[in-house]
């Protein structure tokens, strides 16, 4: 069902199946993120589910994925798993900087996508209608606002730990300099 | 140390993975898929029996030893098969004299309704002469369906009545090879592959 439009696969299905990862990786439990040191900076994690959720972003496994039953299958299991996951058990191990270039990427991601999908004249898809396509520009943008906005609130939120320059950069990130 | 060396390979993996996806950095969209595929690996046409717009029928088959240029229409569309249209009347009067005929078809992919009248209809409209350049649908929806499976056409409904489907250019060689898929535009490339002066594979 989350198929039928370009709109539902990408802006539903594909963030949903890697947020579940996500949310699974991060609610492991804390020693095994480093996975014994072959992950103590977070990196090699971020970078196996970072490359896996942009394969899976490339129009052309968007279509394979509905013409090919095998392809479904393997999005519907190494989404959560080899993206979302790596990606829930790197981030609480991240520095500083990789975390601001994670939040960098994505806002210039979504701005940079919503704007080819709207101003594209051409289907990308050869499954999708090109009307579909527009509407999903228009809420690639809407998200990057959203993505932005939320950034914005956690630098810049009253909290206690946030008055100083070094303290709203640290909120950004999800840092908690309290302790 | 074991850190540094799983940020080496995941970076490598990472790489790899991304360059099998798009054949090497190259091939995004399955429309440049399928181009790609077709010139590395051309694909004989099947046999299908057609109809044009005088209701003649046409075997595929029989129109091997001459090359082809092939489009995909229905008559109804509203944008890109007239643009599909223009394109080939813009081929076919490249076309020296002595051409073939047909050497260029049209085909219909909704021939429930694209009766030879509304074939006809869309011949006039844009120009075809009907022999050098005829407007056909297959008979056989099995042999339509293999059609569209070689060229890799894909036809989705527009929820209008009408459909989207990825519109190009399609060269068809003396042997009954689909070799190339242009973009509608290339009319001058398509019209020397007709007239013999560009090699085909």
């Amino acid at each position: 069902l989350l198929e039928q439009r370009v709109l539902t696969q990408a802006a539903l299905q594909i963030p949903g199946l890697t947020l579940a990862g996500l949310w699974l990786g991060l609610s492991l439990p804390a020693r095994w993120r480093a996975l014994r040191g072959w992950n103590a900076d977070g990196l090699p994690g971020l970078l196996v589910g970072s490359a896996v959720l942009s394969v899976w972003m490339l129009p052309r496994a968007m279509d394979a994925s509905l013409s090919e039953p095998l392809v479904e299958l393997a999005k519907y299991t190494t989404l959560p798993l080899a993206a979302g996951v790596p990606l829930g058990l790197s981030w609480p191990r991240l520095g500083f900087v990789a975390r601001g270039f994670v939040w960098a990427n994505a806002l210039s991601m979504l701005a940079t996508l919503g704007w080819l999908y709207r101003a594209a004249p051409t289907r990308l898809c050869s499954y999708y209608l090109l009307d579909d396509q527009r509407r999903l520009g228009s809420v690639l943008l809407a998200s990057c606002a959203c993505v932005g906005l939320i950034g914005l609130w956690r630098a810049f939120a009253p909290r206690r730990a946030a008055r100083s320059g070094a303290g709203a950069n640290a909120a950004l990130l999800g840092v908690d300099v309290r302790g | 140390m074991r850190n540094a060396i799983a940020t080496a390979l995941a970076s490598a993996a990472a790489l790899l993975a991304t360059a099998a996806a798009t054949d090497g950095f190259r091939v995004y969209t399955t429309e440049a898929a399928r181009r790609l595929a077709i010139e590395r690996a051309p694909r004989p046409v099947p046999d299908a029996t057609l109809e044009d717009e005088r209701g003649r029928l046409l075997e595929s088959g029989a129109l091997a030893g001459r090359r082809l240029v092939i489009s995909f229409v229905y008559t109804r569309c509203p944008g890109i098969c007239r643009r599909a249209g223009v394109e080939l009347g813009a081929i076919a009067a490249k076309l020296p004299a002595e051409a073939f005929a047909p050497s260029l078809l049209s085909v219909s992919f909704d021939p429930e309704r694209d009766d030879p009248r509304s074939l006809h209809a869309f011949a006039r409209q844009h120009g075809a002469d009907g022999e050098r350049w005829r407007i056909v649908r297959p008979l056989d929806t099995s042999q339509l369906a293999a059609w569209l499976d070689t060229f890799g056409v894909i036809v989705i409904p527009d929820g209008f009545g009408g459909f989207e489907h990825n519109a190009a250019l399609h060269l068809v060689d003396e042997h009954g090879l689909l070799v190339r898929v242009l973009d509608l535009g290339a009319s001058d490339e398509a019209a020397r592959f007709l007239a013999g002066t560009e090699r085909s594979s």
